[in-house]
């Protein structure tokens, strides 16, 4: 796998993965 | 209102039925093949930006729009919509942009389901033949194999009624005992079956040893590789269309379900956290399974179909791999849950609009649904059968209206009330309750600027598009000296255009009834 193609999907696996957990530990958070 | 209107059980059953509206079959079929055909790692770019620029101002639009909708007694968009019009506008005008997006939302959720609940119908059949091992023979094409699939009455009204039947007794279950507790059972196994699909997929090796370049790696390599040559207007307008169809928005349905939020419960968090675990799905999971089998088997040439990826390419594939009736099996029952998960959300607004427009019970209303999906799916099942093709021009025209155009216009008429007739009273409209809180500076740049200019912009592009390929004649060149299959477009063209008049109607006459005394004074006396 290319080092352009390998940091574009680890980029946007990275974003979606941090928007996951925050979003959902925030969720968890805010509904105790 | 004939009932009392309900409520989501819980947060996190809300936000699974959100997400679930979302996740659908586009995340894992359309997506892969998009991204695939549109530039690979480049096509992340204008996709990327469409989520922020449009995709996600829409979402709080919509949620909040369904909000303050459900506070007022409606769970449909045209009484949704005139309640925020009239504050920019006099109600008589409001009544007419609220019956518009009334129309459009029930061409929308009546129509895209006409031809979706046969896709579900289809994934269950394949579901059942994977197990049975019926299209491991490999004397019989995969292709040859589908066209009989579709040509066989027996399979698609079987499977095609039982995706309806699982719609229907959900729908009657209502939102916490219908829609939120299939929401709990299925997300989670999407997910779940989503990650050991990947799994399978990157220990597939080297399956054709006589390309032995052709691996799951090189696949995944192949979608995110940016071919920056492939970025052009087509594959930015194929990023816009993909984020409306993937986050479900311009359908009414995220305000439907909205419509079931109580006045002060949260939307922003709760929203976001929708279109994060879409983008999981889609970006993560959807990316990882199909094209990467498909490259390991066929090369970078057998990436580009688009149903034929799932229900053709897919299969001649199970049949090579070890434990493939078991893996195809798992996919497309992922498929069927992901379609149900989002079926169910058109399904409910349908049954709220009758609940809201008459003294039916739920129950009632959602048998009525069944019936009506019945008939719009009718034509849907017999062009194949009676035609004997299999080049599906009904579906394809009906979805080519329903499933993409509408949305961008339905879509535009609520950003265009929200941040340009409602003007500031949205930015409190949407933060009200939520635990963050929409900066100023982002609803005045975002929802009151750049993405209704921006989706002005596509539509019009759009459809510039469209018509230089010959789209608006009353015989298309895609369908121009096929006899066969003509009458069938026009026949889509006539009930498309049909449902939304009838809709509008039916909106005008609802809203009409509801708001009569400012109506007649063409004054809002109904201070929001």
């Amino acid at each position: 796998m290319s080092a352009g193609a390998l940091a574009f999907m680890i980029s946007a696996w990275g974003i979606i993965i941090g928007a996951v957990a925050l979003t959902l530990s925030q969720l968890v958070k805010h509904s105790k | 209102m004939s009932e009392k209107r309900e409520n989501w059980g819980s947060k996190l059953g809300l936000v699974l039925a959100m997400a679930g509206n979302a996740v659908g079959l586009g995340n894992f079929w359309r997506y892969p093949y998009q991204a695939a055909k549109n530039g690979g790692g480049a096509f992340m770019v204008p996709y990327f930006a469409a989520l922020i620029l449009m995709g996600i101002p829409l979402m709080l639009v919509e949620w909040s729009l369904g909000r303050m909708g459900g506070k007022y007694g409606h769970g449909t968009l045209g009484p949704m919509v005139y309640l925020q019009a009239r504050e920019g506008v006099k109600p008589r005008t409001a009544i007419l942009i609220g019956s518009l997006a009334g129309g459009l939302a029930l061409g929308v959720t009546l129509l895209v389901n006409s031809y979706y609940n046969h896709i579900i119908g289809w994934t269950m059949g394949y579901t059942v033949l994977s197990l049975t091992g019926a299209y491991m023979d490999p004397s019989i094409s995969t292709g040859q194999f589908f066209v009989d699939y579709i040509q066989n009455p027996a399979y698609v009204f079987g499977f095609w009624l039982l995706a309806l039947t699982v719609l229907l007794f959900t729908a009657m279950g209502g939102i916490q005992k219908g829609v939120e507790r299939m929401a709990k059972i299925l997300m989670p196994t999407i997910y779940v079956f989503g990650i050991i699909l990947i799994i399978r997929t990157l220990t597939l090796g080297t399956p054709n040893p006589a390309q032995p370049d052709w691996t799951p790696i090189a696949g995944l390599n192949f979608i995110w590789s940016p071919r920056w040559s492939d970025l052009n207007w087509a594959a930015t307008m194929a990023a816009c269309g993909q984020i409306f169809f993937t986050l479900s928005i311009g359908m009414g349905i995220i305000c439907n379900y909205a419509s079931y939020l109580k006045p002060d419960d949260d939307i922003v968090l709760s929203g976001l956290t929708t279109v994060a675990l879409n983008e999981l799905a889609e970006v993560v999971l959807g990316g990882t399974i199909a094209i990467p089998i498909a490259y390991a088997f066929l090369g970078p040439d057998g990436v580009g179909a688009s149903i034929g990826l799932s229900f053709i390419a897919l299969p001649s594939l199970f049949r090579e791999m070890g434990f493939g009736n078991v893996v195809g099996a798992m996919w497309f029952l992922l498929l069927a849950f992901a379609g149900l998960t989002s079926a169910i959300a058109m399904y409910n607004y349908l049954v709220a609009l009758i609940m809201e427009n008459t003294s039916t019970h739920r129950k009632n209303a959602s048998i009525m649904v069944f019936l009506g999906y019945i008939i719009v799916g009718l034509p849907v099942a017999l062009e194949p059968i009676l035609t004997k093709t299999a080049d599906l021009m009904y579906f394809t025209e009906v979805d080519n209206w329903v499933g993409n155009y509408f949305l961008f216009v339905l879509g535009l008429t609520e950003i265009i009330v929200t941040g340009w007739l409602f003007r500031e009273k949205g930015l409190p409209e949407i933060n009200r309750g939520s635990y963050w809180k929409v900066p100023t500076w982002f609803y005045k740049l975002f929802i009151q600027g750049i993405t209704p200019v921006l989706m002005i912009v596509v539509l019009v592009m759009y459809t510039i598009d469209t018509a230089k390929q010959g789209y608006y004649k009353w015989v298309p060149d895609f369908v121009a000296g096929n006899d066969v299959l003509i009458p069938w477009v026009q026949a889509g063209r006539v009930v498309v255009f049909g449902v939304v008049i009838i809709g509008c109607v039916i909106t005008y006459i609802s809203i009409k009834r509801t708001y009569k005394e400012e109506l007649d004074k063409n004054e809002v006396i109904i201070r929001l």
